[in-house]
């Protein structure tokens, strides 16, 4: 038992920081290639060192495409043998289901009755070789089936010419994306299929400076006839999505870590600094108190971002499920009450728009309702620990 | 990091858990409901101390050569976790073992830890901490006890309260103000009291749960050997802090081993009077887990960092006064899942009774309030606020 950084984990968070911390503005404005020269979107990364990267990002409120890339689009990538080098995404979710990605999971293990002859992908030894690394594990599913067009609940389907048609909703990043991984039902599943971001209709939500966080936009995403190709067939794309949710999961609750420290050092400064009454306003307990009880919050989530991160590597399945959701609920509980105290502890100037604070908070509670909400998480982790 | 045990870690573990299978008393009642208290039957307590001490389980971090087994803290840990699960009682000298001994071992004389070191190990004698009076709560420097010099004797008069343990106790590690010229932290000595000597009142303090596990302890006149004093005379507070960062070491996993025992019961609790299907106690009993994970896991941080710089991490702050809360919301829900049950159980008077103490724990051993305060100026740099 050692829950230490090693001196490589603590050498890649530096320099990032270091990255991070020279001002470029809030627009951001670094190019992309910059990710790829850091080694950010190397496949040797554990997800430790990814969650690390993710907390780090939190902190600087980036606006870049990454963790939809390396944590959302990654492991369907990886699985493929595809690199990860571009921009990307993933498309889970439709118009008429599946809503989050607990609901895609599930479609994609949901047995499909199916016709053998019917032209799609049906395991890792279909028609693209860019599959192969896939293993297949169910290649007796559909035997001897009836033919179906598509999984039934996947709004989105794989025409027999491997066209996707479908309408996708609350697609993350979907403006930056120059690769696109569609998880769509196929005549043997739900498969993970790589569409190029160019050939569909993106329509950011909120446009006009409506969005929740305009530094973490979505989007729908319209696809139609767009042509396609395999990455993980319909054997494996339950596990793939599953590890996605995982992966993705710890690397929000690390940059929600991130999103509530800084708001922590910002408030805690301005308390040490701000003076009222012939003294830092930091000296009243009134004021000094709720920022103890953040810091208590951030670390506790802070322990629990690195644990859940550790196990989607090393025990993965249900103890990795059940510590992502269980950092998730402390993460963003932490970040949107650091967020909250912080602009408490600025008064006046904490509410105004000069003062950056509310990017973070707008950032935070992108964080509490992605993919459903803190209480959607506890009622997940409810059952894992009552229903078994 | 790798957050498995380590192979010698693993063993020890597997060796640990095979001796509590066989070793640990059933204590539960007919409807699964456990003893109220801590205790419960305190002869039984005693030859369970004798049990773990033969088996070579009391004193784990002790170095070798004053009777321990000289492991790290991390082996500590793993006692910890693995008596809480089998729902252990503890070693009945757990201030001996865990704050009074380790201070022996770094101020005390060789005499002392000749003398004190292995009749703790083993149970013979039991220490309570003598240092918090009636007006020297949180500011422990207050302390008005004081020790007179007379020939090779200090004599002692003064009053302490909330001793933990001294209804068992018949030693005491005592803070006193041998030089009343001092003020505060000086002219202060930690002195080893018999607290059979003459001149010696143990009153215990009935407390809101209707049992006394704290006392009163009045000093009168009790002549105490100069030989007593622990490290140098008028250098007790060091002495003392000595003692208290003992009680942050591992002291957290303390805390959250009992929390998990806790948490077992509540949900056990609620499957029993059927609430466990409740959206609305669902949500709750996922509440108090994530509360309990992020202690479980801020424990092993600072371990981490214990092992690399010799002092736990500033997180670890924070350990006691988020364990006290999620202590104190943890039986509250537990007595709400009671709530109208026609036909009251043992569970009923376990959780009132649990319910009840844990309003202690934002108070004992550093009260919240003095616990934030120390965070917002040791860790958040703010201003000293009082």
């Amino acid at each position: 038992m050692d829950f230490a950084l090693t001196g490589e984990q603590e050498a890649l968070r530096d320099t990032a920081a270091k990255y991070l911390a020279d001002d470029r503005g809030a627009g951001d404005g670094r190019p992309w290639t910059e990710v790829d020269d850091l080694g950010w979107l190397d496949a040797e990364l554990g997800t430790v060192e990814l969650a690390l990267l993710a907390e780090q990002l939190g902190w600087a409120r980036s606006p870049s495409p990454w963790w939809a890339t390396v944590g959302l689009a990654g492991p369907a990538l990886r699985a493929a043998g595809r690199p990860v080098a571009a921009p990307a995404t993933l498309a889970w979710a439709w118009e008429n289901g599946p809503d989050t990605l607990a609901e895609a999971v599930a479609a994609a293990r949901r047995p499909t009755v199916t016709d053998p002859a019917a032209t799609g992908a049906r395991s890792s030894t279909g028609t693209d070789s860019a599959a192969a690394a896939v293993p297949s594990s169910t290649g007796d599913v559909g035997r001897g089936g009836t033919p179906s067009t598509h999984t039934p609940g996947v709004g989105c389907a794989v025409a027999a010419d491997g066209t996707l048609t479908g309408r996708a909703i609350r697609v993350p990043h979907a403006v930056d994306a120059v690769d696109l991984v569609v998880a769509a039902s196929g005549p043997y599943g739900v498969e993970l299929r790589l569409v190029d971001a160019s050939a569909v209709r993106v329509t950011p939500a909120g446009a006009g400076g409506q969005a929740l966080d305009p530094s973490r936009p979505v989007s729908t995403v319209e696809l139609t006839g767009v042509p396609s190709t395999l990455l993980v067939a319909a054997d494996a794309a339950a596990d793939v999505l599953a590890l996605t949710r995982r992966r993705a999961g710890a690397l929000l609750a690390a940059e929600a870590v991130g999103v509530a420290a800084r708001a922590l050092a910002r408030a805690g400064g301005y308390a040490a600094t701000r003076t009222q009454f012939g003294a830092p306003i930091g000296a009243n307990q009134a004021v000094a108190h709720p920022l103890a009880e953040c810091y208590g919050q951030v670390e506790t989530a802070r322990s629990l971002a690195y644990r859940a991160a550790w196990t989607v590597d090393a025990e993965p399945g249900r103890v990795a499920d059940q510590a992502v959701l269980t950092a998730s609920v402390a993460a963003r509980e932490a970040a949107l009450s650091a967020c909250e105290a912080a602009i408490q502890t600025y008064g006046g100037s904490g509410f105004t728009w000069e003062q950056p604070l509310h990017h973070w908070y707008r950032r935070a509670w992108w964080l509490a309702t992605f993919d459903g909400t803190v209480a959607d998480v506890r009622a997940e982790l409810a059952g894992l620990l009552l229903d078994d | 990091m790798d957050l498995r045990d380590s192979a010698e870690e693993a063993e020890f573990r597997a060796g640990l858990r095979a001796w509590l299978a066989g070793a640990v008393p059933v204590t539960t009642g007919p409807d699964g409901a456990p003893p109220q208290g801590r205790w419960g039957d305190i002869e039984a307590v005693r030859s369970y101390t004798r049990a773990l001490h033969d088996a070579g389980y009391a004193g784990l971090t002790w170095p070798a050569e004053h009777g321990g087994r000289g492991l790290s803290p991390a082996y500590q840990a793993i006692y910890l976790e693995e008596t809480a699960r089998a729902e252990a009682t503890e070693h009945i000298g757990v201030i001996g073992l865990g704050m009074v001994g380790p201070t022996i071992i770094a101020c005390g004389s060789p005499e002392q830890r000749a003398w004190y070191l292995p009749r703790i190990l083993t149970g013979e004698i039991i220490f309570c901490q003598g240092f918090s009076e009636p007006e020297a709560g949180s500011d422990l420097s207050a302390v008005r006890t004081v020790a007179r010099r007379d020939g090779d004797e200090l004599v002692v008069t003064g009053r302490k309260v909330w001793s933990s343990y001294a209804h068992l106790a018949d030693h005491c590690l005592l803070l006193a103000r041998t030089d009343p010229g001092q003020r505060r932290h000086r002219g202060l000595s930690c002195l080893l009291v018999d607290l059979r000597s003459a001149g010696v009142t143990v009153r215990p303090i009935r407390q809101m749960t209707g049992e006394a596990e704290f006392a009163e302890i009045e000093f009168d006149e009790v002549r105490v050997p100069l030989d007593a004093v622990v490290g140098a005379v008028d250098d007790g507070w060091r002495v003392a802090m000595t003692t208290l960062a003992h009680e942050r070491g591992t002291f957290g996993f303390t805390l959250t081993a009992r929390l998990d025992v806790a948490f077992r019961r509540l949900v056990a609790t609620a499957k029993a009077r059927g609430r466990d299907t409740d959206p609305l106690v669902r949500d709750q009993i996922a509440a108090r887990y994530v509360e309990l994970e992020g202690l479980r896991w801020t424990n092993r941080r600072g371990l981490a960092a214990l092992a690399r710089t010799g002092v736990p991490g500033p997180e670890t702050s924070v350990i006691k006064l988020r364990w006290s809360q999620a202590h104190q919301r943890l039986t509250s829900l537990a007595v709400q899942l009671l709530g109208g049950d026609a036909e009251p159980d043992g569970w009923d008077p376990y959780w009132r009774h649990q319910m009840l103490r844990s309003r202690a724990n934002t108070i004992e051993g550093g009260t919240s309030e003095v616990l934030r305060n120390l965070v917002a100026e040791r860790v958040l740099g703010l201003p000293r606020s009082y």
